[in-house]
């Protein structure tokens, strides 16, 4: 693809998210060989699923440990959704933070596990900042060249 | 999508996911391998696209599975690719119940999991799956699923052939085999230096890693970086 002032830009903030640990560059470098003309939109759309899925999972855990008593079950597969889908998309920090909460809440450590929820919500509201730039930079990028 | 040497559109998979990422995934995972694909979000969703109604339904106590040996399957699957953990019907019940299915049984099942858990896997394979990925699937894992959906079209092409000749009722025992094939692997598979909790089983088939041919993933996987396993 042509090196336009737009490509360059989205390689720079596509780094940048390596760079800062929120991107695996394996599994992202990995999803970006299996996009072709047959699927051409497919990182956009597995990283606007994620946007959506992860914010409702998040939703879900926080309001399961609001109820009285916590709703463990919703918990866990909420928890582990999360996990899996931050895996497959190669959210790496968020996916490090679901795994500590996970622990914390399994070994019965509300105290951390409620800090970790916190934590997880500010890194994901800063991961999805970005994310959304990005998968707007992708489709600008794409549409200039049609 | 160039299609590379032989074609695999012929080759049908049936995958089974709740999580719609990571049905995306595995969808398109399938697809650029030249692979046909069907994805539902549930076991029970997957057994009626088989044509297998679930035998445990109170309200028709007389209600026999709809499909026999010989009669028209909806569709023709090579291979059925699951989750693990599903809410519901988890993959191992989907599995099982494929198994016991007389019409199914012969449908290679893999499964896929996000959590490496020795006893899982086992129980997974001494069910009849055969095989066992860890999730993120790579591309490289399902260079395994060719073997055993070869086996089950040179089967149904022979029976294909047989039937021509011999009444149908042979057929159905014609297709039973043990559950347990012998596994065409290449290399051995050694154990993950830092998972001493993953003992190798006693068949072959589970896949821990592709040593040798994806060094970095193995990295990736066991040292760091991404904590893709608990």
């Amino acid at each position: 693809m042509a090196s336009t002032p737009l490509r360059q830009q989205l390689s720079i903030m596509r780094q940048s998210l390596f760079d800062e640990g929120l991107l695996d560059h394996e599994q992202v470098s990995y999803l970006e060989t299996l996009e072709n003309e047959d699927d051409p939109d497919f990182i956009e759309n597995v990283f606007t699923l994620f946007l959506r899925d992860s914010t409702r999972y998040i939703d879900s855990i926080e309001k399961a440990l609001e109820t009285s008593p916590v709703d463990y079950p919703i918990m866990e597969r909420m928890m582990y959704r999360l996990k899996g889908s931050s895996a497959s998309i190669g959210a790496s920090k968020i996916n490090g933070e679901i795994s500590t909460l996970r622990k914390q809440f399994r070994d019965g450590d509300m105290e951390s596990g409620k800090a970790s929820l916190q934590k997880l919500k500010a890194e994901h509201a800063n991961f999805k900042e970005k994310l959304v730039v990005y998968v707007g930079m992708l489709k600008q990028a794409k549409l200039s060249e049609y | 999508m160039a299609i590379t040497g032989e074609s695999h559109s012929q080759f049908h998979v049936l995958a089974v996911d709740d999580s719609i990422i990571d049905r995306k995934l595995i969808e398109r995972l399938l697809k650029t391998s030249s692979y046909q694909v069907t994805a539902v979000d549930s076991g029970s969703k997957a057994l009626k696209f088989l044509g297998l109604h679930e035998e445990d339904d109170h309200s028709n106590p007389d209600r026999v599975p709809s499909v026999s040996p010989n009669d028209h399957q909806e569709v023709e699957v090579n291979l059925i690719i699951t989750d693990y953990c599903m809410p519901g019907m988890t993959g191992y019940d989907l599995l099982k119940k494929v198994k016991e299915s007389s019409s199914l049984r012969n449908i290679p099942v893999v499964i896929m999991s996000s959590e490496n858990v020795p006893a899982r896997i086992t129980r997974c394979l001494e069910e009849g799956a055969e095989e066992f990925f860890l999730k993120p699937v790579r591309l490289a894992d399902l260079k395994r699923l060719k073997p055993h959906m070869m086996k089950t079209k040179i089967k149904n092409e022979k029976l294909g052939d047989q039937e021509k000749l011999e009444k149908p009722e042979i057929q159905s025992e014609q297709q039973q085999q043990p559950p347990s094939q012998p596994q065409p692997e290449p290399q051995p598979q050694p154990q993950p230096q830092q998972s001493p909790l993953l003992q190798q089983p006693n068949n072959n088939k589970r896949k821990t890693m592709e040593e040798g041919l994806s060094p970095d993933r193995t990295r990736r996987r066991y040292n760091g970086g991404i904590t893709t396993m608990v």
